[in-house]
């Protein structure tokens, strides 16, 4: 390696602190225990891609049609590329590639509500254990941490603003929250000045380590190492600009995932995972259809569909299909019942989410609803089950790995669920 | 249409006479030009269908052969044939008086997909449709054979009309784009787009156009819709729109309401000259208004009732009827009946007089 990267100094203050917390932490252990298993993560190439549409997408409209029924609504279903299995007239796309795909149309989760709905399924949904867990992003960075590529560990792809969103890490602490980028653009301000030479940007960093120095021995760890992460993530932002800039992103690469604001970030997430960020998610909002839900979903399903789709093809171009776990939900679906606004209401009872890519069994549908899609036909499964699954398919034994809360272990996924077998190939 | 005289009519207001509570939901409602019956499209495939010649509607069997929504409806100008048409792309003819009425004529793949309108020519010779495949088709009422394919639009066409003399069709597009058709040729004469007819965010389009409809011998075209604000929960001003035919120019918008009063989903003229139209917006919010458009505001405004999405005049000018939605149609979760089972929303049809307020 020509140069030294600032993430390797953070892995070696990672490995320093833990021997630090040695008294503190069980067993005198890093924070994942036990040792050889975080020694075999590290060595993990394992990355995910979490598409997050915000609000709700309807399953009836996407990949649970019901057509012609009561509360069917007005699209056909397509026939897709797995022999008798139909999805929403408004993905064909994603129908002819369905064989890359799985899809669980049997979801039963809890919370019928955005606020408490969202960080619930974005956690897992674990047992209450007393403790704010991670999102899924931080949880990921935490189990897994970057790549070889020294990249940040969960990048946040979103519309609107950008930073860092210490929030999503929970009780894992600040350093393990998510570098947001806001409409697919880095944080401002992240070009050296041209008049600041190497020495004097090299003068400058000492003299940074030395107050970072300082403001750690007056606080607790975690806020210090948070600070320090901060700082080592911009410098890795700032050697790696146009990976963080999506308006550098090819135009003919554009015009395959589509222009919307979904495809412009899908694509950079994409990009992103090329590179070797070990989580990316991307979030589209505005899918709360309570009024307009089949004109809403006419008119966002097209670019879902070609953003998918094209992430699907190049993953598979690429050679990345075997090592990206690629999940795409919501906090909920949307009720079978039309309300007066012509709009679909929040329904946690029977939805579905979709996944591909490693450690997953490509083509398969599991779950089943009724004919009206008002109830679960088969067997129901919480989002722990999902978690379940998800670290299985990148290597994670979740059933064993463990946080630690100070000296608290706490499972990773919910204790009394297990991987979907159907879901894992 | 601007008739000053019309001025002793803004004393009428619609009388609520009965409602009729449905196990379903209508989009569209129209009475037959006979006056003998009611149609109604909505959440299924069926045209539903009522005796109104006594008091009571009395429910007849239904029409049966479209799939997905039944949507639009229209009557031909003699009266004898209902046309209607679905969100997978089927147009029907039907003889509609007869007790088991069968199609006349029908093709299930008119369009690939949603037809969103569904107009005629006023000498009845001509049906236009336009719908989520871009295309405007105009048809031979008659047989149903295709006799012009129309296309141009880059979005879905949500509203289409025929000039009164049938030599021209003005469609609009999810984008606010309109362009009036030369028939004899398939030439676009004019294209515009009207900026507040659309609205972006969010990776959504929501478009505010409804319905169009030639005026007073084809001299003024209105478009009926809403100015969309917001999308998700979708919100926007509800609003007509005068249009001049031929250059599709604005010349003039009514709005009625604010942001949470959605959209005009239906208008119906009145014979002597004023205008019937139901808005309705999140959540549960709708309301029956009475507009003559020689003034800037409604004459008569109802409140009370909840997301109503049509509405019809009896050809005998006294008779009105509102498809709207049962209250607390919104909910998150299952509702339940006390035997457990999922219910569903229905559409319950308000009957109203028109009467003179003054007597």
């Amino acid at each position: 390696m020509a140069e030294c990267q600032s993430w390797e100094h953070e892995l070696s203050r990672r490995s320093v602190l833990a021997g630090l917390l040695g008294g503190a932490v069980a067993g005198g252990l890093s924070p994942l225990s036990p040792p050889a298993f975080a020694e075999e993560l590290k060595q993990n190439d394992k990355q995910i891609l979490l598409l997050w549409l915000d609000g709700g997408m309807s399953q009836l409209e996407s990949w649970d049609p019901k057509p012609n029924t009561r509360f069917g609504g007005p699209f056909r279903s397509i026939p897709t590329s797995i022999p008798g299995v139909h999805i929403s007239e408004l993905m064909p796309l994603s129908a002819q590639r369905m064989h890359h795909l799985a899809v669980v149309r049997s979801m039963k989760t809890e919370d019928p509500n955005h606020s408490s709905g969202v960080p619930k399924i974005l956690r897992g949904h674990p047992a209450n254990r007393g403790v704010v867990y991670p999102y899924f992003g931080s949880a990921v960075a935490k189990l897994m941490g970057p790549t070889e590529s020294g990249l940040p560990p969960y990048v946040w792809v979103k519309p609107g603003n950008g930073g860092f969103i210490s929030t999503h890490a929970g009780f894992l602490g600040p350093k393990y929250g998510a570098l947001a980028l806001g409409n697919g653009k880095p944080p401002e301000n992240l070009v050296r000045p041209e008049q600041i030479t190497d020495e004097a940007d090299l003068e400058r960093q000492e003299l940074r380590e030395l107050f970072n120095r300082r403001y750690a021995e007056r606080r607790r760890a975690e806020f210090s190492e948070a600070n320090s992460y901060v700082y080592d993530l911009a410098r890795t932002l700032m050697k790696n600009q146009d990976l963080f800039d999506a308006d550098k992103l090819p135009e003919k690469d554009h015009e395959r995932y589509g222009k919307s604001e979904f495809g412009r970030h899908t694509l950079h997430a994409c990009r992103l995972i090329e590179a070797g960020v070990r989580f990316v998610q991307v979030t589209s909002y505005g899918w709360d259809t309570h009024g307009d839900n089949f004109n809403a979903h006419a008119s966002r399903m097209p670019k879902v569909d070609r953003a998918l789709s094209a992430l699907i093809d190049d993953l598979n171009e690429r050679g990345l299909m075997d090592r990206v776990l690629v999940v795409m939900m919501a906090e909920f679906g949307r009720t079978p019942r039309i309300n007066g606004s012509v709009g679909r209401d929040h329904w946690p009872n029977a939805w579905s989410l979709a996944m591909t890519g490693c450690g997953i069994k490509r083509g398969t549908i599991v779950g089943e609803t009724n004919a009206e899609g008002t109830d679960n036909a088969t067997e129901p499964y919480d989002i722990g089950s999902l978690f379940h699954t998800w670290y299985s398919a990148v290597g994670i034994e979740s059933a064993h790995a463990e946080f630690y809360n100070g000296t608290q272990p706490l499972p990773i996924a919910h204790d009394k669920m297990k991987p979907v077998a159907e879901l894992l190939s | 249409m601007f008739d000053e005289t019309l001025t002793a009519k803004r004393t009428i207001e619609p009388k609520p006479t009965r409602t009729v509570e449905l196990d379903r939901q209508l989009r569209r409602v129209r009475f037959s030009p006979c006056g003998k019956f009611l149609f109604g499209t909505g959440h299924g495939g069926e045209i539903n269908r009522w005796d109104v010649t006594e008091d009571e509607p009395r429910e007849l069997p239904q029409l049966k052969g479209h799939r997905g929504w039944a949507d639009a409806l229209a009557f031909s100008r003699d009266g004898q044939t209902l046309f209607s048409v679905d969100s997978w792309g089927g147009l029907i003819a039907w003889k509609y008086a007869e007790e088991n009425a069968q199609p006349l004529w029908q093709n299930s793949e008119a369009h690939d997909g949603w037809i969103r309108s569904l107009n005629l020519s006023d000498d009845g010779t001509l049906v236009v449709t336009g719908g989520r495949d871009r295309v405007v088709r105009v048809w031979s009422a008659t047989t149903g054979k295709l006799l012009h394919e129309l296309k141009g639009h880059e979005q879905e066409v949500y509203a289409v009309a025929v000039s009164t003399e049938g030599s021209s069709v003005v469609s609009g597009d999810w984008l606010g784009h309109l362009i009036r058709w030369d028939l004899s040729t398939g030439d676009r004469v004019t294209e515009t787009r009207l900026e507040s007819l659309h609205y972006y965010e969010r990776d959504q389009d929501v478009t505010g156009l409804q319905s169009l409809m030639f005026l007073d011998e084809g001299t003024r075209l209105l478009c009926a819709g809403s100015e969309p604000t917001k999308t998700g929960n979708v919100f926007g001003v509800p609003c007509l729109r005068l249009l001049n035919p031929e250059s599709l120019e604005e010349t003039k918008v009514w709005k009625f309401g604010v942001e949470k009063d959605g959209f005009l989903y239906d208008i119906a003229r009145h014979s002597d000259g004023y205008y019937l139209f139901v808005t309705g917006g999140t959540p549960g919010a709708g309301m029956l208004q009475l507009f003559d458009p020689a003034d800037d505001k409604p004459f008569f405004i109802d409140t009370k009732l909840s997301n109503p999405h049509s509405v019809a005049i009896h050809p005998d000018g006294r008779r009105v009827v509102v498809s709207a939605t049962n209250r607390n149609s919104q909910g998150n979760g299952a509702v339940r009946d006390k035997e457990g089972n999922y219910l569903g929303n229905s559409s319950p049809l308000h009957f109203f007089d028109l009467t003179d307020k003054t007597g």
